[in-house]
């Protein structure tokens, strides 16, 4: 507070020094000269990945800067910019599995399939039955949510969970980015517009994968413009 | 019971009857391994969706849970 004060006393201090007294002018000098340059330059840096990521259209399966997202050994600087997930279409097989499984229940009933039952044995089979239903989405369910790809400030994260029972994390700074690349192909990839993304990276794990991602040219331009904007 | 008597009503029903304890107790083996990964994944990824993924694992674990135990409770073995 007191070098807010003494600023309009340029002149006076100059005088000061002028005069033999140099102490009030070390004191002003006290903050290193680049120091605030940096942290603008800093600052200035933060706010071109964030209109880099502005510029992802987002929706279901790929969202920019979401709220509330953390994930492990994040820095306390970093900021999350998009989470990736695999496009909605893609859960069509178990969303599929699941309601044949629920309808096959109603033909039971309808046909008189479980005839041949008690009834305490043919409400244990139905409720044994339609638990396994919700067994069948809650793993798909899981597997999508937790299949997740992160693009932060800093870095790329790929959190792979295959089968609920395994997981691989691997990771690549902005600028250990060397090339990215993507493909779209099938029916579906070209109707609902999903793909996957390759990032070359120089890392340990040679290659990060965002399989079945939506927008993926969108995603590979982006990470493109951020890798140029890290190393700059 | 004797091995003759085990075998006499031998069927569906009867297979039925054997699988359906084991398939429950299976499914809350299942669920007990996803709640642990449920708890594993949000050390790593932790959202604002963790409370309510948590709360429906343990809502279809009590359901397995109950299936098993309806078993016991109605002697359907």
């Amino acid at each position: 507070m007191a070098l807010i004060y003494k600023a309009p006393e340029k002149d006076e201090t100059s005088k000061d020094s002028k005069s033999g007294h140099p102490q009030e002018t070390s004191s002003l000098k006290k903050t290193p000269p680049g120091s605030s340059l940096k942290k603008k330059k800093k600052k200035n840096k933060k706010e071109i990945y964030h209109d880099i990521a502005q510029e992802i259209r987002a929706g279901v399966g790929l969202s920019v800067e979401p709220r509330g997202v953390n994930f492990a050994d994040k820095a306390q600087d970093e900021e999350v910019l998009v989470v990736l997930r695999r496009h909605p279409i893609t859960n069509a097989p178990w969303v599929a599995l699941g309601l044949v499984m629920f309808f096959i229940m109603f033909f039971a009933f309808h046909f008189g399939w479980l005839n041949f039952l008690s009834s305490s044995l043919e409400a244990a089979a139905v409720y044994a039955w339609l638990l396994l239903t919700l067994l069948v989405a809650w793993s798909g369910l899981l597997s999508w949510y937790f299949n997740v790809s992160i693009i932060s400030d800093k870095r790329v994260i790929d959190i792979d969970f295959h089968d609920l029972i395994y997981r691989e994390v691997s990771d690549a700074n902005l600028d250990k980015i060397e090339d990215v690349t993507h493909n779209m192909g099938g029916l579906l990839g070209i109707v609902f517009n999903f793909g996957d993304v390759y990032i070359q990276t120089a890392g340990a794990k040679p290659q990060i994968e965002f399989l079945r991602v939506p927008h993926p040219a969108e995603v590979a331009s982006t990470l493109r413009k951020l890798r140029e904007a890290a190393t700059d | 019971m004797e091995l003759d008597n085990l075998f006499n009503g031998f069927g569906l029903v009867f297979l039925l009857k054997w699988f359906l304890p084991f398939l429950f107790l299976g499914q809350t083996i299942f669920l007990l391994i996803v709640g642990r990964q449920i708890s594993l994944m949000s050390n790593l990824f932790k959202t604002n969706m963790d409370f309510l993924l948590k709360s429906g694992n343990w809502l279809l674990l009590a359901l397995a849970i109950f299936g098993f135990l309806s078993f016991f409770l109605i002697r359907l073995i």
